[in-house]
């Protein structure tokens, strides 16, 4: 398996990360067996041995261990070879957002994906002990904190008439949320149309529409694919749920 | 979506979906010219197997790169692996294509799931379904999706538009007539900015069918082992199948002239090596069944225990056997009002693998490609004036005209079952 790992380091440099010393992460109790820093954040990888296969409890306790470093990273992978990968349950990676590696013979698979979490700031560790000091320090502060709450709570009886006022914007709001959805129809109207200019003025007649020749792509279509270019049906579609009704 | 327009959040985030017989394309607008694709498939494992009950359960369907891992003997394939679009339409009470169909819905949503952009409210999705898909085929994904985004945040709003109007538009096409075949039926479906539901004709023969006669033939042709393999007949028929101008004509032609229409192929990565000689001629019956099986010759194929493409009803649909590609086109645009008739023979547009034929230079004029031998079969019922065309990467065509449909219509615009379009949005 050891052999195996830097196909591993390979696939995670193929996606703009960098290997990064365990020792560097200032972790405490679980630490992963390779981790990665890349663009997108931390990857944690932990290998998966072969006593995987017919041992449920080495399995349960690796599961638990990535468990406990989920929160310390952005993408956590279990790297397993071919062989131990047939016998994992991914149902339970998936509930815990665990990513599998599977290492075959000369490339890596991301058979499942781990996806992207923010990483937890540090928090009390269970069996830290808290000092007396603490605590009455913590105590004055939730005082003081009660009487801003009271203060808030009188001005806010203060506030209360201004509530009619702000249920009339309210419907205010709504309306403009109604000409922006209709500001975006126009826009793409005029996406359609513009893409049309381009092409020569079909021939009068009473129902079809023939297909448009090719035409030079126009601005506000760059970017999108090339099969929007000069597509009548872009003006079509634009105009559905308005007028039209199908045959 | 707060803070960008709706054709700017559209711009990044329409997502297309073609549930194919055979195959899943997916993804976002943003892949560009071409979706990812995976096999429309799922594989239940047995979970009595004995590895299972010691090392904990598996999930209860596998969907892509990973069914090679669970793939056992061939015998209990037929069991477990389930293509459930294989005939463009699931029965209501197959709760295991269902399965299936969520299954993959998920992995291509969860696939490109955008990481921390915090814009992303969830995508427009489009998918496209048969177009004889029934009411409830569309109400199941309906709840496919809202259960996905339910659970995954990934899915703001969703709808779905026949595959047939999805090639229209990815062609650039407002009025046409859309001929979609796959392995297990074809739709033949006019369009005239919509689709006009009320003359679509389906018939119960796709690429399948192509397989089935090629089978015979190398049953025939004393391979009557390889007749049995699924892969070696779709190569074989691949290989050497032709779409003859006229039948007859051809099979008169090759039988004077064998070597020149001799038919040879080489398994690749095998030491086999399938050699038709004399029966050479027979080629041009694989191409001639798949347009039309009312040829007299096939007759002989039925009485000897081939079975004959047979109408059939799913849902509530008619899915015809023995109709000809011609007589359908025919019987299709028959149903839309005269006036619109003209316009919609202009433009046949053929999409689906089981169009996909070639014709060897040294046998043009014999063996034709499959618009020539549509306008042949349309004219010889009297219809001229036709134009037919082959669709450009067919494979592609669905998804695109998703992507197009997303784009364009506007969210405001709320699903209707009526019309049988719109928005069904899950969040404001």
């Amino acid at each position: 398996m050891a052999e195996k790992l830097y196909l591993v380091k390979s696939w995670f440099k193929s996606r703009g990360f960098e290997p990064i010393g365990v020792d560097e992460l200032g972790l405490e109790g679980d630490r992963p067996d390779m981790a990665f820093r890349g663009p997108q954040g931390l990857a944690f990888v932990l290998s998966v041995g072969e006593k995987a296969i017919g041992n449920r409890s080495y399995f349960t306790e690796l599961v638990m261990k990535a468990v406990a470093l989920r929160e310390k990273c952005n993408f956590l992978y279990l790297a397993a070879p071919r062989l131990v990968a047939t016998v994992l349950d991914t149902e339970v990676l998936r509930k815990h957002a665990i990513g599998l590696l599977v290492i075959g013979d000369e490339r890596v698979i991301e058979v499942l994906a781990s996806p992207y979490k923010p990483v937890e700031k540090a928090r009390l560790v269970n069996g830290t002990s808290v000092d007396a000091d603490l605590v009455n320090e913590l105590l004055s502060r939730l005082e003081l904190l009660e009487q801003r709450i009271g203060t808030l709570e009188a001005e806010i009886t203060t506030l209360r008439p201004l509530t009619v006022e702000l249920s009339s914007l309210k419907g205010l709001s709504e309306q403009v949320n109604k000409l922006s959805a209709r500001i975006d129809m126009i826009s793409r109207r005029l996406d359609a149309l513009s893409a049309r200019i381009a092409a020569p003025a079909p021939p009068t007649r009473l129902t079809p529409t023939p297909s448009q020749p090719q035409g030079p792509a126009r601005p506000e279509l760059e970017g999108l694919p090339s099969f929007f270019k000069d597509n009548p049906w872009l003006e079509i579609l634009a105009r559905r749920g308005q007028d039209e009704v199908p045959a | 979506m707060a803070s960008l327009s709706e054709a700017e959040y559209k711009r990044k985030y329409t997502f297309g979906e073609d549930y194919g017989t055979s195959f899943y394309k997916f993804g976002p607008i943003t892949c560009g010219e071409r979706p990812e694709v995976i096999e429309n498939r799922g594989y239940f494992p047995d979970e009595t197997m004995i590895m299972f009950q010691l090392m904990g359960k598996p999930r209860e369907v596998v969907i892509g790169e990973e069914i090679a891992q669970f793939l056992g003997a061939r015998e209990e394939l037929a069991d477990r692996l389930v293509y459930p679009m294989r005939n463009g339409v699931i029965e209501r009470g197959d709760e295991r294509a269902w399965r299936v169909v969520e299954e993959i819905t998920r992995y291509g949503l969860e696939r490109f799931r955008p990481k921390a952009d915090p814009t992303f409210d969830g995508f427009f999705v489009c998918a496209s379904l048969s177009a004889v898909a029934p009411r409830y085929m569309y109400e199941r994904l309906f709840d496919i999706h809202k259960r996905i985004d339910e659970g995954t945040g990934l899915v703001k709003a969703v709808t779905i538009i026949p595959q047939p109007l999805a090639v229209a538009i990815a062609h650039k096409t407002p009025t046409c007539v859309v001929v979609e075949s796959g392995h297990g039926n074809t739709q033949v479906c006019p369009v005239s900015r919509y689709p006009i539901r009320r003359a679509i004709v389906a018939l119960n023969r796709g690429g399948g069918d192509a397989n089935a006669i090629t089978s015979q033939i190398l049953y025939d042709a004393g391979y009557s082992d390889l007749a049995k393999e699924e892969t070696i007949v779709r190569m074989v028929k691949e290989a050497i199948g032709l779409v003859p101008r006229d039948l007859d004509e051809a099979i008169r032609a090759a039988k004077a002239e064998p070597e020149r229409f001799r038919a040879v192929v080489k398994i690749p990565g095998t030491r086999i090596t399938i050699d038709l000689g004399d029966e050479s001629w027979a080629r041009f019956l694989i191409g001639e069944y798949v347009f039309n099986p009312g040829h007299e010759i096939f007759q002989s194929y039925f009485a000897r225990g081939m079975p004959r493409p047979r109408d059939v009803k799913i849902g509530d649909v008619l899915f015809r056997g023995m109709l000809d590609f011609g007589e359908a086109i025919i019987e299709a645009v028959e149903m839309c009002p005269v006036e619109l008739q003209p316009y919609l023979y202009r433009k046949v547009l053929l999409s689906g693998g089981n169009f996909q034929w070639s014709v060897p230079p040294e046998l043009e004029g014999i063996a034709v490609d499959s618009a020539t031998k549509i306008k042949l079969l349309l004219r010889e019922k009297g219809v001229e004036d036709v134009s037919v065309e082959v669709a450009r990467e067919p494979k592609f065509s669905v998804w695109r005209g998703c992507i197009i449909y997303g784009y364009a219509v506007s969210a405001s615009f709320e699903w209707s079952w009526d019309r049988m379009e719109g928005w069904v949005r899950f969040r404001p």
